[in-house]
């Protein structure tokens, strides 16, 4: 009863915490329901915002938000740094280089954490480069360096040599001229050693510009033409041009006009070829400029020209501005002073244009600045959100697993009782059985001192007689029957015919006694196995005993006991049957010196049969009736005995 | 002269048991006649006024006692004769009255006769059997009456009489009231068994005491007890609770 109930409060409990536990998981779930309307991933998100990024700098932030809260709920770590490179990106393309540096930074610090050692460089190095356009020119070398040093434990020589470069790029740009020529050098031995073109001729042209800063104009004339000759094996036009212009330069800072001009024309010949149209009009201008300083009007104003019709045609205002300012100046020189304020005119006009059209760019760009750090402000926001449920999420993920612990503990509490209790009461239980065992032998095997010492008496008596024989006779009956008795009284069932022969002497011996008073018969149904049929040893014995002595002495006549045992279904029935004085009268006969001597024999055997009822689950019963019921006298015993179908039951 | 006999007993066998063993070894007795229940017993003694009556304890139709009650005066001496000892033999030992076990041992037999017989010779007044029948008609257990077997003979006192009594190796010394002290050849243990419902307790190894004559109980270990006659007995630690119990009760 006490168990049923202790289950059932532990499982009330248990429902009631789960439920809890249920319950706070379900407060967490509206927050995190961007999922349900997605079947887009990370990847495919950035791709599409990669792609609208130049075009359409708005829809690229709306894919980056959804990108990002996709890979925040999810804990997508590589798709959230990924989101941050797009987003650094698209910063870096809008000129919002702080924002480009924060952006790439929260990505940078992400792969370190997910251990993504290539995207790491890569996006150290985009995160120098923000740095640098940025002018931060201390952090973007710190970068450089980070990264040089990452890519040296990875023995990337393609990165080491990139970083390098990058390294040196900052020192031309800080005026760091000796280290960055060192770096540089390093670099184009390597990219020879690789026989990479481009980068051999990257390496000159840098190293060129070094020289300049130097005012090494010799030097860095040889540097160019070796990225020249470079690029004329490789065939690279591009190269060509470049070449061409940083030689010109060089000439131009050497005065040396002449050659200047020819190769601002051979210039001006490769941007025709490849359709280059603002070099073309740049060269254009060069050349006007040039001839102009050489003082030939002619050719001066044929170039000019050219390279005002062509910017006009292309819109390139700041040449156009330009070129007319140096037509102007050519015509003033002529002393044509009403072309030259026609010139100077135009010169002003296309300058006000190029002003306006900046302005414009420029508050285009503030106006787009704005939406876009609004929108960035969401995301932020986003981000914080996402944070703010991570860190709930993460109190409530403690919670919870604090609540589990209880639950556990509880149950742990709750089996230990259980198995405890159960464990004392199956103690109790067999302690119970061990003790009852024990009542059940101390019990069984008594027989009624009275018969004993009677016995003794008979025997005395025949001694008193001198009658050897029967003194011996009865002497070894006595033995005989006490000997059964002790012999089985340590099992818990015998056999019938044991049982038979212990009555058999029982009722001879005192039949001896009481010659006179009664006489006996003790039938058996021959449907009955005497060594089949089991039966608690002792146990009928004692209502004999009482028939004997509490109603057949007492009778003035000689008086009749039967004992029958048969089969009664699944039992054995017992009847001792005897027509003696009866139970009420030999009540009667008692004086109050006697009445409180009960029969202990009686009494143990119903004790002893409720205990084998109880041991064994067995319905063993006895049931007492007069014979003759309106006199009273005579008694009829019955006993039911159950019939257990295994034999041995030792105790 | 020969000592005057009856035997009461429901069994044939045991009155022809005692019959045959009183005929061949004790020569000093005539039995007179043989009874089968208390009835015929008490006829019997009427008749023959008997020296001594063997009396069955446990028969059908009343036992010895129930005898006993309707005999008027009692006169004779009795040898209760009985299957088992049990509660009957306590009022038997404080009247010191004479009985012997079944199976009958013939030396136990003589010894009770010639008992019997040298008392009445020396014309001593005192019975035992009437001792044994005043007391059972004494409710108040106190003043029943405790026959002392001394070296040269017996004497009888009230119980209320005993303030206590001492262990003396296997000897006992009872204290009573009036200063007086006699040593009895039995051990303590046997009066503890035989007082234990007259209100004695045994408070320690070497002391049974009447817990009527406790006039003062000094605490300690096992503490002390101050008798009506100012003697001091120790309680033993572990009897310290049985006597509170008896206070208490």
């Amino acid at each position: 009863m006490i168990y049923t109930r202790l289950i059932f409060v532990s499982l009330l409990l248990f429902c009631y915490l789960f439920g809890y536990s249920q319950n706070k998981k379900n407060k967490v779930a509206p927050s995190r329901s961007y999922r349900s309307n997605q079947e887009v991933n990370v990847p495919l998100l950035l791709q599409k915002a990669e792609t609208v990024s130049v075009k359409d700098p708005k829809v690229a932030l709306d894919y980056l938000e959804q990108a990002l809260s996709i890979s925040l709920q999810e804990g997508d770590k590589i798709g959230e740094a990924n989101t941050y490179v797009v987003l650094g990106n698209l910063n870096a393309k809008q000129k919002l280089f702080a924002q480009a540096v924060n952006f790439y930074t929260k990505a940078l610090v992400l792969y370190e954490i997910e251990k993504q050692t290539t995207l790491v460089l890569k996006t150290r190095k985009q995160v120098g480069d923000a740095y640098e356009k940025n002018a931060a020119y201390d952090n973007a070398l710190e970068q450089y360096k980070k990264g040089l040093k990452e890519a040296e434990d990875l023995k990337d020589s393609a990165q080491i040599l990139s970083f390098k470069n990058c390294m040196a790029n900052i020192y031309k740009l800080q005026g760091k001229n000796e280290e960055a020529l060192a770096l540089y050098k390093e670099v184009l031995t390597n990219e020879k050693k690789q026989n990479n073109k481009s980068g051999e001729r990257k390496a000159y042209d840098n190293m060129g510009d070094v020289y300049l800063q130097q005012n090494k104009v010799e030097a860095a004339k040889d540097v160019y033409q070796s990225a020249q000759k470079s690029a004329r094996e490789d065939n690279d036009q591009e190269g060509i041009s470049k070449s061409y212009e940083n030689i010109a330069n060089t000439y131009k800072l050497e005065g040396k006009t002449a050659d200047e001009l020819e190769l601002r024309k051979k210039k001006a010949e490769v941007s025709d070829q490849t359709n280059d149209d603002e070099a073309l009009a740049k060269d254009y201008l060069e050349i006007g400029q040039l001839y102009q300083t050489q003082q030939k009007p002619t050719q001066a104003m044929f170039y000019l020209n050219k390279s005002i019709a062509l910017s006009k045609e292309k819109g390139l205002l700041e040449v156009e501005a330009k070129s007319q300012e140096v037509l102007s100046d050519v015509y003033k020189q002529q002393q044509n002073f009403p072309k030259a304020l026609e010139h100077y005119q135009l010169y002003v006009q296309a300058k006000d244009s190029l002003l306006s059209s900046r302005e414009n760019k420029i508050n285009n760009i503030i106006s787009f600045n704005d939406e876009l750090s609004l929108k960035q402000k969401q995301i932020a926001l986003l981000e914080k959100d996402m944070q703010l449920n991570e860190t709930t999420i993460q109190l409530l993920n403690e919670e919870k697993s604090f609540f589990r612990l209880v639950i556990y503990a509880l149950i742990m509490g709750l089996l230990i009782v259980l198995v405890s209790s159960w464990m004392v009461y199956i103690n109790a239980k067999k302690r119970r059985i061990a003790n009852q065992s024990l009542i059940l032998r101390s019990l069984r095997s008594q027989m009624n001192p009275h018969f004993i010492f009677n016995a003794l008496n008979s025997v005395n008596n025949f001694i008193s007689k001198n009658d050897e024989r029967s003194a011996n006779k009865y002497l070894s009956d006595f033995s005989k029957l006490m000997r059964t008795v002790m012999e089985n009284s340590r099992y818990e069932f015998i056999s019938l015919s044991t049982e038979l022969s212990i009555l058999q002497l029982y009722l001879s011996l005192e039949h001896a006694r009481f010659k006179e008073k009664f006489d006996y018969s003790l039938t058996v149904s021959e449907e009955l196995s005497l060594e089949q049929t089991q039966i608690p040893p002792m146990l009928i014995q004692p209502y004999i005993e009482n028939a004997i002595w509490h109603g057949l002495r007492y009778k003035e006549e000689k008086g009749l006991l039967t004992v029958s045992i048969q089969p009664h279904g699944e039992e054995l029935l017992v009847t001792i049957e005897d027509n003696g004085i009866g139970r009420k009268k030999s009540a009667e006969l008692k004086t109050h010196n006697q009445k409180d001597k009960d029969s202990i024999g009686l009494k143990n055997t119903e004790a002893r049969i409720a205990i084998i009822n109880e041991l064994y689950k067995t319905n063993m019963r006895v049931r007492l009736e007069d014979l003759d019921r309106t006199t009273g006298s005579g008694t009829k015993v019955t006993v039911y005995i159950t019939q257990t179908p295994s034999a041995n039951y030792e105790a | 002269m020969k000592l005057k006999a009856i035997i009461v007993d429901d069994e044939e066998a045991s009155r022809d048991t005692l019959k045959n063993y009183l005929g061949r070894y004790c020569p000093d007795v005539e039995l007179m006649a043989q009874a089968d229940s208390v009835k015929k017993g008490i006829e019997a003694i009427r008749q023959h006024q008997p020296d001594i009556v063997f009396l069955d304890v446990e028969m059908p139709y009343g036992n010895a006692f129930d005898l006993l009650e309707q005999v008027q005066d009692i006169s004779f001496e009795t040898v209760f004769v009985t299957a088992f000892s049990n509660y009957a033999l306590k009022a038997l030992n404080l009247s010191a009255s004479y009985y012997i076990l079944k199976p009958i041992e013939i030396d136990e037999l003589i010894a009770a006769v010639e008992k019997i017989k040298k008392h009445k010779d020396e014309h001593k007044e005192l019975l035992h059997t009437k001792i044994l029948i005043e007391n059972i008609h004494t409710d108040n257990k106190q003043a029943q009456k405790i026959v002392l077997p001394l070296l040269d003979g017996f004497e009888v006192i009230q119980v209320k009489d005993i303030i206590r009594c001492e262990a003396q190796d296997n000897f006992t010394d009872f204290i009573l009231t009036g200063n007086r002290k006699v040593m009895i050849c039995r051990t303590l243990k046997h009066y503890e068994i035989m007082l234990e419902d007259y209100n004695f307790v045994r408070v320690h190894k070497s002391h049974l005491i009447n817990v009527q004559h406790v006039t003062k109980y000094l605490k300690g270990k096992g503490g002390q007890l101050i008798m009506s006659d100012q003697s001091y007995v120790d309680v033993s630690p572990n009897k310290k609770d049985v006597l509170m119990l008896r206070f208490i009760g």
